[in-house]
């Protein structure tokens, strides 16, 4: 890992969004894009304060949804951190890999209000374009010139994460020298936010996984991606190595499209784990997937318990999802920043809004406040609905 | 340029390109003003909806210039009008 981008809640840039994961600062707040007078739910964790317009051209702005806009920014970001120019041959070989869960709805979600509710009888034309799950890979590699495999992953809350792994094992493979891995979401529209509500997992105040008092998730947005490149190549260049993606593991529950089971996460942690040749004990810190609904968090416990044994007691675990909210197919690549930024400047980011602990629960989360400590390796977990379970197991700069 | 028609296709070229309507006359080519194939399919959502027609694909295709689609349109309105 050599570059870092990242726009959500918490800020439009990774020196934004880790300053307020280091205070423990929440960016949850009332949904000012949508009208919330319809809904149960008030809050959410959106970008606040983004102008479109300071980021692109108006025609290229008419081929964007908010979320591949979301993509392109953090892109644009981790290859300015990363001090990466793509040549037409570096172009060649570099891989594109973004996931998103829901795509360009917000755009869908416009053309069919006008269609079925103000019986416009047509569809902006661009509408293809913009909903298709892929146009933040899409315009990644075209604004980039990066001309190697580029591809999208959509495994609801575990997109990004399954994302940054099999870039990851794209460059293991020698498929590519360098990949821009990570996800975007833009989940912020009427009718998606009315199927959340149905769903009844959305808290009406805020997000605080593993507190006893913990009442749902709490959407949120934005986009972060991940400049991965082989140890060797990156210090051959002279590059600052943030950290190092050692494993990729994966699961499927194979059990219910919502209700989780710790069986498919202890395996995918487990996975990851093995691929990365790292011993339980050597984990210092779990990015969790902390949606903070009733039924995820004491089922993650268990499933940490069951990895880790004894070691769980000495090891930190924080839900970044009480700070930047459930940005869906974007979660696992703000949390995978998290993680890697906790490696690399010795800070573990805390779990926000963390009232009282749940027996059910019994972590360190490192409640509210963030913690120096200076770790071996970490864990990110992504647990999606359909069962589809992603962790990625990351190792401090210079371990090897 | 007061024929409406010459109008509706001159504005609905400037929004979908996002250039002054000055830059846009009926000998400009499509490929002069930079026209890509989903400029065009906005364009004639844009016209569709401002003219309230319908422009078949098979009559979009022959376009090459402004006046093209100028001509285009008045021959759709006026064979829209003979039918009883």
């Amino acid at each position: 890992m050599t570059g870092l981008g990242a726009i959500c809640a918490l800020g439009h840039t990774v020196r934004e969004v880790w300053a307020a994961m280091r205070e423990g600062r929440s960016g949850i707040g009332p949904i000012e894009s949508v009208d919330v007078s319809r809904l149960r739910f008030t809050n959410g964790a959106e970008v606040r304060g983004y102008e479109p317009a300071r980021h692109f051209e108006p025609n290229r702005l008419d081929l964007l949804d908010r979320f591949a806009q979301f993509a392109v920014v953090a892109a644009r970001e981790a290859l300015a951190d990363a001090g990466i120019v793509l040549t037409p041959e570096l172009g060649e070989r570099t891989a594109i890999v973004t996931g998103s869960c829901v795509g360009g709805q917000t755009t869908e979600d416009a053309g069919f209000a006008d269609l079925y509710g103000a019986g416009s009888g047509r569809v902006h034309p661009l509408s293809i374009p913009r909903i298709m799950a892929n146009a933040g890979a899409s315009w990644i590699s075209t604004e980039m010139g990066a001309t190697g495999p580029s591809f999208t992953v959509s495994t609801a809350c575990a997109s990004a994460s399954h994302a940054i792994g099999l870039a990851f094992w794209l460059l293991r493979n020698h498929a590519a020298d360098l990949a821009l891995a990570g996800g975007s979401e833009a989940p912020f529209s009427l009718g998606h936010l009315k199927a959340w509500e149905a769903m009844r997992v959305v808290a009406p105040d805020t997000c605080r996984p593993f507190s006893v008092d913990r009442r749902g998730m709490i959407l949120g947005e934005g986009g972060a991606m991940l400049v991965l490149e082989p140890l060797e190549t990156a210090r051959a260049r002279g590059a600052r190595v943030l950290a190092e993606l050692l494993g990729f593991g994966m699961s499927s529950d194979a059990h219910h499209a919502t209700q989780p089971n710790a069986l498919g996460p202890v395996r995918a942690m487990r996975a990851a784990l093995a691929d990365a040749s790292l011993a339980p004990e050597q984990v210092g810190y779990v990015n969790a997937h902390g949606t903070g609904t009733l039924a995820n968090d004491p089922m993650e416990a268990r499933a940490i318990r069951e990895v880790f044994g004894a070691h769980a007691s000495r090891l930190a675990v924080s839900s970044t999802k009480s700070m930047h909210g459930h940005a869906l197919g974007a979660a696992g690549a703000i949390e995978a920043v998290a993680t890697v930024l906790a490696l690399s400047e010795g800070v573990l980011p805390p779990t926000a809004n963390f009232t009282a602990a749940d027996p059910e629960c019994d972590l360190d989360v490192v409640p509210l406040r963030a913690r120096p400590a200076w770790i071996e390796a970490a864990l990110s977990n992504s647990f999606a609905f359909g069962g589809m379970n992603a962790v990625l197991a990351f190792g401090a700069p210079g371990r090897g | 340029m007061s024929d409406p028609v010459a109008e509706a296709v001159v504005a609905a070229l400037s929004k979908v390109k996002h250039i002054p309507r000055e830059r846009v006359s009926l000998d400009s080519t499509l490929v002069d003003l930079g026209v890509d194939s989903l400029d065009a399919i906005t364009m004639l959502f844009e016209l569709e909806d401002q003219l309230q027609i319908t422009i078949p694909d098979e009559a979009a295709r022959s376009v090459r210039s402004v006046g093209d689609m100028v001509e285009g349109i008045r021959s759709l309105a006026a064979a829209s009008c003979k039918t009883p």
